[in-house]
């Protein structure tokens, strides 16, 4: 069976540095608040006339470029985004245009802040298939256009960027050895953009609110520390890892005191977890690919390296996948 | 007053969902609404300010203050 490698990677982070101190719309103490209960101390915005297929390009290119490929080598494009350009078509369509990938057929996926655990498992699904050799897999999110500027239940955690993963197969070695995913569709309601759907086509809005991103903060914390932490012990109980056979931990990057409360429960050191989130904020389902990126350009994945990504979001959806580096 | 209370109960289910469920009071206390902490308690001065022009300051909506309280600065503000 084939076997799915992670031949380069590669992120991109708008230059817009938005700090806590900086949203002068919530009042003087908000900034203190955001940081004491995420961590978070700035984010990026993008610009205005940046889409996400803009940022999603710029992470392809640098992910191809530190792997010393061509566009034209790509077969297949995933972006994994809850904020597409548009409604239609494809993100990864534009994507695909502008890297020049003639010979990629390329589509997104949605599973929001999961987005980029579940791409991973389908990337290597794709690979292990055996009828492609080359995915490039996009984790790209502009969530600045899709939040209520007053809104502090939301507007202060999210950040903007794109993170990209060259998998490539080979036969021999490591790569992708498992993945977990799961979904309890019954709390579909608790993240969300309600408008814009067919549920609530926009010439039937009545709250100008549904037009923005909503979520239940509290729901979401308890669940992503229950959900993360079972996920991450069903993947080492399914592969016959321990928690301590894991080198490095690449957690969706939500909320630090989330992250940390994880790092208790399984028993690791908080050091093992990469963390970007005090500059990136909340990424969505950019964010465990932002990470990956960045944890090996810093050195803090090395090759021969084992290491779990985790990540929980709208659906609610949550998936860990186990990648030998 | 309890016209008064029913408007901004209403008004404040959009960031307290489950205010609804609750028997407001003028002395019902800001720690009794469900989840409210201190990040609950800036989105309800983001509220009072873009609803009522109400520029309250942080320290002023702590776990005891009731609505009464508030109810009475929006009053005063109205008239």
């Amino acid at each position: 069976m084939k076997h799915s490698f992670v031949h380069s990677t590669g992120s991109y982070l708008p230059e817009n540095h938005v700090a806590n101190e900086a949203l002068t719309q919530f009042p003087p103490g908000a900034a203190e608040v955001i940081a004491q209960k995420t961590g978070i101390l700035s984010r990026r915005f993008a610009n205005l006339d940046q889409c996400t297929s803009d940022l999603a390009i710029q992470a392809a290119a640098n992910c191809l470029e530190k792997g010393d490929v061509s566009p034209g080598e790509i077969e297949v494009i995933i972006v994994a985004t809850s904020s597409p350009d548009r409604k239609q078509p494809a993100t990864a369509t534009r994507v695909q245009h502008f890297l020049d990938a003639k010979n990629a057929f390329a589509f997104d996926i949605n599973s929001v802040c999961s987005g980029s655990t579940y791409g991973i498992f389908l990337a290597d699904a794709i690979i292990k298939a055996g009828q492609f050799e080359t995915v490039l897999l996009v984790g790209a999110e502009v969530y600045s256009k899709l939040l209520s500027p007053k809104d502090f239940s939301t507007f202060p955690f999210f950040g903007d960027g794109a993170g990209a993963v060259l998998f490539t197969a080979g036969s021999q070695g490591e790569g992708v050895l498992h993945s977990c995913l799961e979904t309890d569709g019954s709390e579909h309601n608790v993240i969300q953009v309600p408008a814009g759907g067919s549920m609530m086509p926009f010439d039937r809005l009545e709250n100008r609110g549904d037009l923005f991103f909503k979520m239940n903060g509290k729901k979401v914390f308890s669940f992503a520390i229950e959900q993360g932490t079972q996920i991450i012990l069903k993947l080492l109980e399914e592969t016959g890892f321990r928690p301590r056979d894991i080198n490095c931990f690449i957690a969706h990057q939500a909320n630090i005191n989330i992250i940390r409360k994880i790092a208790d429960n399984i028993q690791v050191s908080f050091d093992r977890f990469f963390i970007n989130l005090h500059d990136h904020g909340n990424t969505a389902g950019a964010s465990v690919l932002i990470a990956l990126d960045e944890a090996i350009d810093r050195g803090m994945i090395k090759r021969g390296d084992l290491v779990l990504t985790v990540a929980f979001g709208g659906g609610l959806s949550w998936g860990a996948n186990l990648i030998g580096y | 007053m309890k016209e008064m209370i029913l408007k901004l109960k209403e008004e404040l289910a959009e960031i307290f969902p489950e205010i609804v469920t609750m028997n407001i009071t003028p002395d019902t206390l800001l720690e009794e609404i469900p989840d409210w902490d201190s990040m609950a308690a800036i989105n309800l001065l983001v509220f009072l300010n873009d609803h009522y022009d109400l520029n309250l300051k942080q320290d002023s909506l702590t776990d005891d203050t009731p609505f009464g309280e508030i109810l009475e600065q929006i009053e005063e503000r109205v008239s």
